[in-house]
């Protein structure tokens, strides 16, 4: 290898561990099961930038393929703590009849889910059930 | 849960030098879905870097480098420098190497050969799967992934009249898209997001096609190089939705790394996964 390419290889590959060195900040939540659900039922939460994202997931038993029943995009308003639920083009775990639209609040580490109105529904029973009371929770830097 | 198929934007070198980026996707996924259950989510890259290589000439490099030179010459990035470390690359000869695939996927032959190489590589992902992919776009790829959905709408293979299980692709993710940009020197990539959006109201009106950016991806925005102005019939789409990340960049300003950092994103990986578990 040439010595012109090499100093050129050898940059390039710094450059990439010097970008490498900076990624996003990530917030996570590890698995939990929501405790007004099933207890097949787990959910986690990860936090970067402005988007919360909140995961519920249904462990089937035996050879059923397990499930997502909903993956929830809350997205930041303007720079505040508020986050507002963008809706769910994929259709599936969709929120029902939402407006207005439903409000996460973050506070540093600590993400809390406003419930519903009265009236709106989900297609998850167990989404249903947890969303019907404030959720909070404290997520961690990963 | 559905395979999702990569395609990859612009490149310096062929298929070998730029393998990798489905493994950075699905660790990310698996990351996301990690003690929630047992999932098998695929990622296949669909790679077309060999193809552009093969018609690479001159005259493409000498066309890329005078469009980056010229826009250095217009003060828009200050500093051949600067460029040099936007791209990563320590010389312009591989920045033009990169913008040189833009002029090569709008060569009239050798996009459709182009296509023709990914959309070969998607059917063989659904083929394996039994199931219609989830197609993930970057960049050029994301445009390639437009044309690619409109030809299959046109061509019958997808539309309302056809089964959405038998559909070849069945969601459509793009990322870091030039899909706002107008510039005279590539050919339209607003006309053709517009081209899909008169297709799908009609036909496939649930049709997911999620559109993550970062205000700081020079590509995505539209402002280095041209002025962006969303493509007026997305807002049309009712599978449509397009989302702002923040964090991609290290800093404020313009970054060419919040437009190769998508593959690893957690939100990317969340909204790849929200498509995955799409039923029939």
């Amino acid at each position: 290898m040439p010595a012109q390419r090499r100093v050129a290889v050898t940059l390039f590959a710094l450059g990439l561990l010097g970008l490498g060195a900076c990624g996003p900040t990530v917030f996570s939540l590890y698995a939990q099961s929501p405790e007004s659900c099933a207890p097949e039922y787990r959910y986690t939460a990860v936090l970067s930038g402005n988007v919360l994202g909140v995961t519920l997931a249904k462990d089937n038993p035996g050879d059923t393929p397990d499930e997502i029943p909903a993956v929830l995009t809350y997205k930041q308003k303007g720079d505040g703590q508020l986050f507002e639920l963008t809706p769910d083009p994929t259709g599936a775990g969709d929120i029902l009849d939402a407006p207005p639209a439903l409000l996460a609040r973050v506070v540093e580490a600590r993400a809390c889910l406003e419930p519903f109105e009265a009236g709106d529904s989900t297609g998850d029973v167990c989404l249903q059930s947890w969303l019907q009371t404030e959720r909070c929770f404290d997520l961690e830097k990963e | 849960m559905r395979t999702i198929v990569a395609v990859h934007g612009i490149t310096a070198g062929g298929n070998a030098a730029n393998t990798g980026y489905a493994k950075v996707e699905s660790k990310a996924i698996q990351k996301h879905l990690a003690a929630l259950g047992t999932f098998d989510v695929p990622v296949t890259e669909a790679l077309w870097a060999d193809e552009a290589q093969r018609f690479l000439s001159a005259n493409f490099l000498a066309d890329a480098q005078a469009m980056v030179l010229n826009a250095i010459g217009g003060k828009v990035l200050g500093a051949v420098g600067k460029v040099l470390s936007w791209f990563g690359v320590p010389t312009l000869a591989q920045v033009a190497d990169m913008v040189a695939d833009v002029f090569i996927y709008d060569g009239i032959t050798r996009k459709n050969r182009i296509k023709n190489v990914v959309l070969a590589q998607i059917l063989a992902a659904r083929e394996q799967a039994g199931r219609g992919v989830i197609l993930h776009g970057n960049s050029l790829g994301s445009v390639i992934g437009l044309d690619i959905i409109s030809d299959l709408i046109e061509g019958g293979q997808m539309g309302a009249d056809v089964p959405r299980k038998d559909w070849p692709i069945r969601g459509f993710l793009s990322t870091g898209s030039p899909l706002a940009l107008d510039l005279p020197f590539v050919s339209g990539y607003v006309d053709r997001a517009n081209r899909l959006s008169r297709l799908l109201p009609k036909t496939l009106s649930s049709f997911p096609w999620l559109n993550l950016y970062d205000l700081n991806d020079p590509i995505a925005s539209g402002n280095l190089l041209g002025i962006a102005s969303d493509p007026s019939l997305l807002a049309q789409l009712r599978g449509y939705r397009k989302l702002r990340l923040t964090d991609l960049s290290p800093d404020s300003g313009f970054h060419i790394r919040s437009h190769t950092e998508y593959w690893g994103h957690p939100t990317v990986a969340q909204h790849l996964v929200a498509l995955a578990r799409l039923k029939d």
